[in-house]
């Protein structure tokens, strides 16, 4: 009668491997796509990646060109009516302040990367991202005219999310190392960074990561590549 | 030995004139087929030089580990596991010890001449 | 079976040189099997890139209009008009017009719990008191959540708006403010609510796991003022060549 329970025992532990074995097939199906290989799979999207990667450079490059062409024609046209070049030469401040504009000037180079060893057990800075946001923060309250983070212009619309194993800043995926640029004084920028107990030392030494801050005499930073519509908010005409 | 090298040699340059190709796709799965066929090729000469070339259990290693490094490394990918590491281990390992039993064979035999 | 072996052997070389020789022309590239975590994160960069793309797509777009009117201008007015409506859309996205709308308010207050009746004589006052931290956090996460505008207590932030702890005051645009913080944001009123009070939000550990005060209220309209410090030119930044 054994001989009954082991093969009983066999079929048994056959179906659930069945079961088990399909389900799997259906899992990575489902994230594969049906009638394709999974290498096939990741071959393709490697090149859809590279594809859309050269388009959106190819587009970058092609608004570049439109703005330059822009600018062209309203500084040849202002320039007949001093209301329109001073109109003309006052947008261009707004402009700088939204981050449409591509900026250069001296400053500092601030970069944060994760130590390549092994002892390195504290958190990632993919978990304290809010590191980042205090630099901003403390360059501007040193007059920083303009600021970038891995050649993302930070604006008044700027966000910094995490998304699965990279970071998100202004919808553009990066990852570290971190490297902040900021237009100013580079004297005053570097000092607010660097001084005792400041933002500088509580990620060098809490966090534990390598920071390298340098000043700079030529720094440059891109502009904004963003579309901004305003949805839900109006412009509201002033009351004086 | 020479025999087994000269064959491989003559094979590659068939190979290049051919004007073969398959999906790229399935080259993975070839290629870990290969490196099967190849560890029984080392094995059928290692057991020449020892004198106990068995015809049945050359071919049916050839074809059958060949077959089944594909199948496995086939499986691996279709369930999201890298199944084909294990083919890759076991017969690298048995190159490696067939080549040096090889070697063992053909310095013996040159000594004792 | 007594074929000679060193034949038997060399015509399987044979086969396994023609095998190798195809698999070499076909110029593969390193194979790794691929796992599914690698496909996935793959999948997400590439949706990312396109939606790019689509941002990209939109800016050439409106680009390419507004050339296509400044090269058909006819009259001095025509110019005018669009320099005029060129500087209030820059005005607006540099945070330089008050403006209105649905969206949320939220008002972040130190714990002004006694604490010293507790037994527990482990606390730190810094876990009742407000951070410069919090505040950018919250910020940062009504953002993400498309927020069109923020102000904290009446201080309209923008791209230069520094947000730092001053001892017992937070210091906002230069100027010093201290607890409650008020922050407004206009923006789709659901999205914002979910961004600072949905569970595993930072907004909801200040509320319910730090005990700080965190209350927020959805509005249907609302005022948030202009930036209104006075802008002047830029002493280093100076826009690249070509651009002027």
């Amino acid at each position: 009668m054994s001989d009954r329970r082991d093969f009983l025992g066999m079929v048994l532990v056959s179906i659930i491997l069945g079961i088990i074995l399909s389900i799997q097939f259906k899992t990575v199906n489902k994230t594969v796509g049906d009638g394709i290989l999974p290498t096939q799979r990741a071959q393709q999207l490697a090149s859809d990646l590279k594809k859309a990667q050269s388009t959106r450079d190819a587009q970058s490059n092609r608004i570049d060109e439109l703005e330059k062409q822009i600018e062209y024609y309203e500084k040849t046209e202002s320039e007949k009516n001093i209301y329109a070049e001073r109109l003309h030469s006052d947008t261009m401040k707004y402009r700088i302040l939204a981050g449409y504009v591509d900026l250069e000037g001296p400053g500092i180079t601030l970069e944060i990367s994760e130590p390549s060893s092994e002892m390195f057990d504290g958190y990632e800075l993919i978990e304290q991202l809010d590191l980042i946001l205090q630099v901003v923060s403390v360059l501007n309250a040193a007059d920083a005219e303009a600021i970038s983070i891995n050649e993302q212009r930070y604006t008044s619309f700027t966000e910094i999310e995490r998304a699965a194993d990279h970071i998100e800043i202004n919808g553009v995926s990066t990852n570290t190392p971190i490297l902040i640029k900021a237009i100013g004084d580079p004297k005053t920028l570097e000092a607010a960074l660097s001084i005792k107990n400041g933002v500088v030392d509580v990620i060098r030494l809490l966090g534990g990561f390598n920071v390298q801050l340098k000043q700079e005499n030529i720094i440059k930073i891109p502009k904004s590549r963003r579309l901004q519509d305003f949805k839900f908010a109006e412009p509201l005409e002033e009351s004086n | 030995m020479f025999f087994a090298l000269m064959g491989i040699l003559i094979g590659l340059v068939i190979g290049f004139i051919l004007p073969f190709t398959y999906n790229t796709a399935y080259s993975l799965y070839i290629s870990v087929a290969i490196l099967a066929c190849l560890d029984s090729v080392f094995g059928g000469v290692r057991a020449n030089l020892e004198k106990n070339f068995d015809l049945e259990i050359f071919i049916s290693g050839f074809f059958g580990n060949a077959t089944l490094a594909a199948f496995l490394a086939y499986l691996g990918d279709r369930l999201g596991v890298p199944l084909y590491y294990a083919a890759i281990f076991t017969f690298g390992n048995r190159l490696f010890e067939n080549f040096g039993q090889i070697r063992r064979s053909l310095l013996r035999k040159s000594k004792k001449k | 079976m007594n074929r000679e072996p060193k034949l038997i052997i060399m015509i399987f070389s044979l086969i396994v040189g023609i095998f190798l020789a195809i698999q070499f022309k076909g110029n593969v590239d390193m194979y790794v099997p691929a796992t599914l975590n690698s496909l996935q994160n793959k999948r997400i960069e590439l949706n990312i890139v396109k939606a790019e793309m689509e941002g990209l797509k939109e800016i050439i777009r409106e680009n390419e209009k507004k050339l296509d009117e400044l090269k058909n201008i006819s009259e001095e007015k025509e110019i005018l008009e669009i320099l005029e409506s060129d500087i209030k859309k820059n005005m607006e996205l540099a945070g330089i017009t008050n403006l209105e709308g649905p969206g949320i308010i939220i008002s972040m207050y130190d714990n002004d719990e006694i604490r010293l009746d507790d037994h527990n004589f482990d606390f730190n006052i810094n876990d009742d008191i407000i951070h410069d931290i919090d505040i950018l956090n919250i910020v940062n996460d009504l953002r993400i959540a498309g927020a069109e505008a923020i102000s904290i207590n009446n201080e309209r932030v923008v791209s230069t708006s520094d947000i730092k702890c001053g001892g017992p005051i937070i210091r906002i645009n230069g100027r010093s403010s201290g607890t409650p913080f008020i922050i407004k944001a206009i923006g789709d009123p659901v999205a914002l609510n979910a961004a600072v009070n949905a569970p595993n939000t930072y907004g909801d550990t200040l509320k319910n796991v730090l005990n700080k005060g965190f209350d927020t209220y959805t509005e249907d309209l609302i005022v948030i003022p202009k930036y209104d410090i006075p802008l002047n030119n830029f002493k280093y930044a100076k826009p690249l060549e070509g651009e002027e």
